[in-house]
């Protein structure tokens, strides 16, 4: 269903692979359906991101707000579950309120024409804004009892509810990107969207949908981390911002556009949430765990530009040693 | 005399992932010759380029020889070091860069003897005079002419010393005056001792001026002559292997039903006070020089230039096409001058490039699209236009320009347009490849597409046109029918003389 088309995937899943061996080697308590669980567990919120940030790169766009939106919605579930008393039409209200914020975007990007970096590194700080205007920058915890279920609740036994909401998200995402005209037309987009204009693709009616799409699943990335800490706040979803994007990237998405999966992003955010919970496990230092995360970035983004290291010591052998 | 060789290419062959693109070429250029590289699309002519220039690295074997010294060529800057300079097709140079910027870029005597400002204007007017040209070094590159732009590459290339100055295809995006221009240059190039090596599907160019001739078929070298021993048909067999001529197709049928009438259309600064009708079934040839606003008119048609006033009339009723999509949805296909840029998604496969514009109706209950449907459509196409080679799944951008064109094409026979407009259908596509094109819209003709063409390749226009308007300054000067037309005639016009 999904596939591993390129070799970049396969690649980052021997890597990923290889972590796992390292870590269970390390710590005995790594590898226990339990501690995998809570694995799944923490990589949910900011993989949901990813989900969102990852279609927005392939159209070759950025979208900085997306933890922003995630905040704002917090306040909004929580202020809305406040006057009106139903949790349920506060989550659609906290929903709604992401897609609008990313349709803000989406219209300041697709019909204005304003670069997505510039847009949305004003809209980060604007969406931020509303947050703490309407929250007068306080957090909210009188939250009922049952939304703290998609955040702390289990199914089937153990299986964290955040985790099968990033689990069906996922795969969601993936079939709209693979099997849909509209995902044909993101990747359409992202490669060459004069072309795609002279192919009658309309292209700023993409680009709308695929900023609201990245709204709708940081409001859901918000909720989730509101129900987890049992607060609503503005600067809740703040942090994963570039964490979001670094997954993104180092699942195999081109930074310029026009190539990347689902697939891959999966895996990209797994690689961060098992070192982050491996190297705490081995009593590795937070500092230091910041530190090795870097480098693991940097040597997956070097093994996947091989080709041309190869290429280079090639040439490097040829003029020496012939 | 072996000295009289500035490159030698011996054994040279290239595979990408298991296919021979150049199989074993040689290629040697004498100092100071205009030489023509010529064959088929897909022969391998922007490949072996490319060896030379250090873009790509050959496989083992090859045998690379500048004054008669082996050399390696690592990289693009390694081969300009080397005195060998590429221009391309699509310039790429600093568009946000002054021309003396542009020319002195990379040059490494500006950093050695720390050049100030005003010495690397120097430099730079000193380059510019060289190729015998006027240009304003303190202009922003973006501010100029393709033209005037492929002659700052040339510049550039001179302020490094080359030797050799490669061209690849460097006057399809030139009008007739440019052109000449152009070979002027060369000319003055030749004079200075520096040689010059380009790809050309023209045979007129190539016959105007080059002194020798390489021919390339199938990643094989074929031959290498002087001009003058080899005739045009002799050279044409030479690339396709067969005799090849272009064929005048009359309309078997022109239909009374007007499919698109066009009535007073203008549009400031582009042209004005367009008018001329287009029936079912038949072909009306647009000719004129580059900049007659042939291409503005084109897009107005098609969505992407909203006209200042006049009326678009589509099946007898008028209509606003406001976007491409509206122009889709109207059954408006339109195939652009420039395929890299406006054609293609270059990193997407054929497949999915030939369905692009009707995804929508491939889509099955699920509102998925429906793969099977896709490729057994796509795969019915590319073997109708003789895509070559046949594979769904290759990447656009790694076809040669005229199989890159045929997918083009493809990609608006699948919409089942009503209109059809093409840009330079032929431009970069081979003999053989071109007649073969000129059939497939007879054909659609006489399947009752109403097919526009525009093109400034006149033989073109009167093998394939049943009327032919010429424009000239955003004006239609004149229409002629095609059985009274000549090529003097049209050019005469077409200059306004
Ligand atoms: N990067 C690449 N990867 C895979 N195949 C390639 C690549 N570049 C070229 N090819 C293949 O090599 C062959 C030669 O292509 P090339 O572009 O050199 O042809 P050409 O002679 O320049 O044709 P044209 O006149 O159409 O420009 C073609 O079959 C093409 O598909
Ligand atoms: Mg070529």
């Amino acid at each position: 269903m999904i596939g591993i088309k390129r070799s970049h995937e396969l690649i980052l899943l021997l890597f990923f692979s290889g972590l796992i061996i390292i870590m269970s080697l390390l710590s005995p308590s790594f590898l226990t359906i339990d501690n995998l669980l809570s694995v799944t567990q923490q990589m949910s919120e900011f993989g949901i991101l990813a989900l969102g940030v990852t279609v927005i790169i392939i159209t070759s766009g950025i979208d900085l707000s997306v933890g922003s939106i995630a905040g704002l919605t917090t306040i909004v579930i929580a202020m809305s579950y406040g006057w009106s008393g139903s949790l349920v039409a506060a989550i659609l209200l906290g929903i709604l309120a992401g897609a609008l914020c990313g349709a803000f975007n989406g219209v300041l990007i697709a019909k204005i024409g304003v670069p997505p970096i510039l847009v949305t590194l004003g809209t980060m700080t604007f969406f931020n804004g509303i947050a703490l205007v309407l929250s007068k920058g306080n957090a909210i915890s009188d939250l009922p009892e049952e939304f703290y279920f998609v955040g702390q609740g289990y199914l089937f036994g153990n299986v964290p509810v955040q985790t099968l909401i990033f689990l069906v998200l996922a795969i969601l995402t993936s079939l709209l990107l693979s099997k849909t005209p509209w995902g044909r037309r993101v990747y359409a987009v992202g490669n060459n969207s004069v072309a795609a204009v002279f192919s009658g693709v309309q292209v700023d009616k993409v680009l709308l949908y695929v900023y609201i799409f990245a709204g709708i699943m940081s409001a859901i990335s918000g909720w989730i981390i509101s129900s987890r800490v049992s607060t609503a706040r503005a600067d809740l979803g703040a942090v994963y911002v570039m964490q979001s994007i670094a997954a993104t990237v180092l699942g195999g998405t081109n930074i310029a556009g026009g190539s990347g999966t689902i697939f891959g992003t999966v895996i990209g955010v797994s690689v961060f949430a098992v070192l982050a919970n491996g190297l705490n496990l081995i009593g590795v230092s937070p500092f230091a765990q910041n530190l090795l995360m870097g480098l693991a970035l940097i040597v997956v983004l070097l093994i996947n530009n091989v080709s041309i290291i190869k290429r280079k010591i090639a040439i490097f052998i040829k003029l020496n040693f012939n | 005399m072996t000295s009289d060789y500035i490159v030698q290419l011996k054994h040279v062959s290239k595979t990408f992932s298991g296919i021979k693109a150049l199989d074993d070429v040689s290629l040697d250029i004498k100092r100071g010759e205009v030489h023509a590289l010529v064959g088929e699309n897909g022969a391998g002519k922007s490949t072996l380029i490319k060896v030379l220039s250090g873009v790509h690295f050959p496989d083992d074997g090859a045998e690379i020889y500048i004054n008669n010294e082996k050399v390696i060529i690592r990289n693009p800057m390694d081969a300009i070091r080397k005195g060998i300079s590429v221009i391309y097709q699509d310039i790429s140079l600093f568009p946000n860069l002054t021309v003396a910027e542009n020319i002195c870029i990379g040059n490494d005597e500006v950093w050695k003897r720390k050049l100030n400002w005003s010495q690397i204007q120097q430099l730079a007017e000193c380059a510019i005079a060289k190729v015998g040209a006027a240009i304003d070094p303190y202009m922003m590159l973006k501010d100029l002419n393709l033209a005037s732009q492929q002659i700052v590459a040339i510049a550039r290339a001179i302020s490094f010393n080359a030797s050799l100055i490669i061209m690849d295809e460097p006057t399809s995006t030139l009008s007739s005056g440019e052109v000449e221009n152009l070979y002027q240059i060369i000319d003055n190039l030749r004079k200075n001792n520096i040689a010059v090596l380009f790809i050309s599907h023209k045979f007129d160019e190539i016959y105007h001026v080059a002194t020798r001739v390489t021919i390339l078929r199938d990643g094989k070298f074929i031959a290498a002559h002087d001009i003058q021993d080899v005739d045009r048909p002799e050279l044409i067999r030479l690339m396709v292997g067969r005799d090849v001529e272009y064929i005048s197709m009359n309309a078997e049928k022109i239909w009374d039903e007007e499919v698109l009438k066009v009535n007073h259309l203008s549009k400031k600064g582009n042209f004005r006070d367009i008018s001329f009708t287009l029936r079912k079934g038949e072909i009306i040839g647009i000719t004129g020089l580059v900049g007659s606003g042939r291409s503005e008119l084109a897009k107005a048609i098609f969505g992407l230039n909203k006209p200042d006033s006049g009326e678009i009339i589509l099946n007898g009723s008028a209509v606003t096409i406001a976007s491409s999509n509206d122009a889709v949805q109207y059954g408006i296909g339109y195939v652009p001058e420039n395929r890299q840029l406006e054609g293609l998604i270059g990193k997407s496969s054929v497949c999915q490039n030939i369905t692009l514009s009707i995804l929508n109706s491939l889509c099955n209950s699920y509102k998925c699209v429906d793969v099977t449907k896709e490729r057994q459509l796509a795969q019915e196409y590319i073997e109708k236009l003789d895509v070559r080679p046949t594979e769904l799944d290759k990447l656009v951008g790694q076809l040669s320009g005229g199989n890159q064109q045929k997918v083009v094409l493809a990609k608006w026979l699948v919409t089942n347009p009503k209109i059809l407009i093409m840009d330079e259908p032929t431009s970069g596509v081979d003999i053989g490849a071109k007649i073969e094109i000129h059939k497939v819209l007879r054909q659609l003709a006489n399947n009752g597409i109403g097919v526009i063409v525009i093109s400034s390749e006149l033989p073109e226009i009167l093998a394939v046109s049943d009327k032919i308007l010429i424009m000239r300054q955003g004006s239609i000067v004149s229409v002629i029918d095609k059985n009274l037309a000549t090529q003097e005639a049209i050019l005469a016009k077409a200059l306004g003389a």
